[in-house]
């Protein structure tokens, strides 16, 4: 293994809590990974591992060859880190919070101010660069964040689910911006409890759920794994019982059913197939059914395939 | 150490645009300074209300054996002319002392607002119908008090100017008509008719004031000084916000995911600080010296030194605060507590020399206090550096206990 990024045997323990469990991965040079998982799978603290800010409480990080250990200001030279909640100062102006973060990151003079021209640009906020960024949307401020922590050209940059919380615009825009960084040199480790953001952007994932791996590969080998499986997709009443989804798993074909709110996922070797079993079922059982649909195999089966719960909730 | 120096520099940014910080440090001194310095009229340093004001006197005169009458002791019956004076003793806190030069030295230290020294000698030379002078210390930075003992002694010394015109001439004329003593009265009658005539006077009274020359000082220079004192020491509120904000808002963990070290955060958010009251101390200074005329004294150097030193304090107290209220409204609610507190105890508001002896050292336990002590030190007795080194020792003393103590609180808490 020579990625640019190893994580061997990572693992936080929060007291008794097991965040992160003995978290395995190698991200190539160049390569948009992803680690996909719902709250609370332990994305952020692998993260704050690799960038130095946890101590973990065991195994090791390697960034271009330094660890995080024993070297992590050599680490953090190569790291762009964007992180979850916007980390900006909202009284200077984007221009200023850039200027700063750049600063930081060792960038000086000529040097400085070309890369925040540019990362302005690329954020499509160039012509309110000097309004404070306390006045911006949360969109806007979304991009300022990302722009922070990549207008260095680090090796590698971290995002922590870089679009939560904002508008679709701002999310598509930060998106293809990701999105362009492919072939730009640059390591991108991305995570996302989305699964569609992975699947726009990565070249590999990692699955995760309470802080283990669960499955890791190209788009096409996770897909693999649920073989030509469905999702069947139901709205469903909120007060569904236990044993109408009891009924729908015993309904021929279906080999794996979750309700997460008012939504019923049923996993389906054919889909169109066992969409009418699951809907009699349901109102044998009493239950209403607003709505019904057939999904292809994504990530988001995979992960009903594997754990048996809904990424969404 | 760049990256020090722009931390810095983000903070001091984000202060000058923060008009709630710049009301504090700035407009609030300003304020407090014109309002006390006028409020307070009279009440300059070393001063009290009634009773209280500090004097002292010193007798050295010998008594004298006049064959004509009897034993002549001017200096004792001046002691008790002043000591026995209802009215005096209301308003002065007499202290008989043997020693000059300790006395001398209370009163250029305003520990003492004023003293008479008797000289050694006195009584022969009023005998013979010398010239003769009393000699009146004054704190120049207790103009009124020092005023009201000036004049007091100076009607005991136009009384003495009688008594020692009535005398000679009653000797005198005596001696010359080998009268009987009945007669005397007539002739002192006389006398003091005389007496009342002079314009002569006997007995001068000579004013020294301690170390200075020049106008006297007044509340408002207390003032400015004082609150001078104590408003730096609001730095150490919006330092300890600014930490506090950036550890919720995660900024801060930000920084440390760059190349920037640890210890490079913690300086620059101190130099931050030490920029901001620097800017105050400046912008202090030249208001009250240029626009309210205020003296700070004679070496600006000694000056400066202090506040630097306090504004090291106020730099450690910020990580303090930080450590303990952990939110931006217990630092807003324990800081201003803190620093009213030690302004109160160091004097800013009045003058401790109202307190009695024992408690006069509460000020060494204040941050003001001693900021103030070597500030007026320069102002009213001439120090110079080197006489505020223990203060710039103390301040420094304050300002690595602080940060010690609030960077292991935090270190702590992690
Ligand atoms: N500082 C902390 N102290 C204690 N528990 C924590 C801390 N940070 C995270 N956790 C817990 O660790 C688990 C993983 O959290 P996190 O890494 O934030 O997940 P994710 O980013 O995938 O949503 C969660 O159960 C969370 O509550
Ligand atoms: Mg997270």
């Amino acid at each position: 293994m020579s990625g640019i990024v190893e994580v061997n045997g990572l693992t936080k323990l929060f007291g008794d809590l097991v965040a992160v469990d003995h978290v395995e991965f190698s991200i190539a040079q160049g390569e948009i990974f992803g680690l996909l998982g719902p709250n609370g799978a332990g994305k952020t603290t692998t993260i704050s591992m690799i960038s130095g800010l946890l101590e973990p409480t065991g195994g090791d990080v390697l960034v271009d060859g330094h660890s995080v250990r024993t070297e992590p200001r050599a680490v953090k030279r190569k790291l762009g880190v964007v992180p979850q909640e916007v980390a900006l100062y909202p009284t200077l102006t984007a221009r200023e919070n850039l200027q700063f973060w750049g600063r930081m990151y060792g960038l000086r003079g000529k040097e400085l101010s070309s890369a925040v021209d540019e990362a302005l640009e690329l954020a499509g906020l160039a012509d309110r660069a000097r309004e404070r960024i306390e006045k911006y949307s949360g969109g806007m401020k979304r991009r300022i964040n990302i722009a922070a922590g990549i207008l260095h050209h680090p090796k590698v940059l971290l995002m922590d689910e870089p679009t939560v919380g904002i508008d679709p615009q701002s999310r598509n825009h930060i998106l293809e911006q990701v999105k362009g960084l492919r072939g730009s040199g640059m390591t991108v480790l991305y995570t996302s409890h989305y699964m569609e953001e992975v699947e726009f952007l990565c070249d590999r994932v990692a699955i995760v759920d309470h802080g283990k791996v669960i499955a890791m590969g190209t788009l096409e080998e996770l897909r693999k794994l649920v073989g030509d499986a469905d999702i069947v997709r139901i709205g469903v009443d909120e007060t569904l019982a236990e044993e109408s989804l009891v009924a729908v798993r015993a309904v021929p074909g279906v080999i794996q059913a979750e309700r997460a709110d008012s939504v019923l996922e049923a996993l389906a070797a054919d889909g169109g197939g066992a969409l009418a079993g699951i809907i009699s079922a349901l109102n044998a059982a009493g239950e209403k059914v607003h709505s019904a649909e057939v999904v292809e195999p994504n990530l988001e089966s995979v992960f009903l395939h594997l754990t048996g719960k809904s990424l969404r909730d | 150490m760049k990256r020090l120096l722009h931390i810095a520099l983000k903070d001091l940014m984000t202060w000058l645009r923060d008009p709630a910080a710049l009301g504090v440090m700035l407009g609030m001194p300003v304020i407090l300074i014109l309002i006390l310095g006028s409020a307070m009229g009279g009440l300059g340093g070393g001063e009290a209300g009634g009773g209280g004001i500090k004097v002292a006197i010193v007798d050295q005169d010998e008594p004298v054996a006049d064959p004509a009458r009897q034993e002549l002791a001017l200096g004792r019956e001046i002691t008790t002319m002043l000591v026995d004076n209802d009215e005096l003793s209301s308003l002065f806190a007499i202290e008989i002392s043997e020693d000059a030069d300790e006395v001398r030295a209370s009163v250029e230290r305003g520990d003492l607002a004023a003293a008479l020294i008797v000289p050694s000698g006195f009584s022969r030379s009023v005998n013979e119908g010398q010239p003769v002078e009393l000699e009146v210390l004054r704190d120049p930075g207790a103009d009124l008090s020092a005023g009201i003992w000036e004049g007091v002694v100076r009607s005991v010394a136009v009384e003495l100017s009688r008594v020692s015109v009535i005398a000679q001439t009653a000797g005198r004329v005596a001696g010359e008509q080998g009268l009987p003593p009945e007669a005397v009265g007539a002739i002192v009658g006389k006398a003091v008719e005389q007496a009342a005539a002079s314009e002569e006077r006997a007995v001068r009274v000579e004013v020294r004031q301690a170390e200075r020359e020049g106008e006297p000082f007044g509340p408002l220079d207390y003032y400015s000084l004082s609150m001078t004192a104590m408003f730096l020491l609001f730095g150490s509120m919006f330092g300890a916000f600014s930490l506090i904000t950036e550890r919720r808002e995660q900024t801060m963990s930000r920084l440390l995911t760059t190349p920037t070290p640890r210890a490079s955060f913690i300086g620059g958010k101190m130099l931050g600080i030490f920029l901001l009251g620097a800017l105050q101390f400046g912008v202090l200074y030249a208001y009250t010296s240029g626009m309210m005329r205020v003296d700070w004294g004679g070496d600006p150097i000694a000056t400066l030194s202090i506040g630097i030193a306090e504004l090291a304090a106020t730099a450690g107290l910020a990580v303090l605060i930080a450590s303990i209220a952990r939110t931006e409204r217990g630092a807003g609610g324990l800081g201003p507590l803190v620093i009213q507190v030690m302004a109160l105890l160091g004097g800013a508001f009045f003058p401790l020399t109202i307190l009695p002896d024992w408690l006069q050292p509460v000020r060494y336990i204040s941050v003001v206090g001693w900021a103030l002590d070597g500030f007026q030190a320069v102002q009213t007795r001439g120090a110079g550096l080197v006489d505020v080194i223990p203060n710039i020792a103390a301040l420094a003393g304050f300002a690595v206990v602080f940060f010690g103590i609030g960077v292991w609180r935090l270190k702590d808490a992690r």
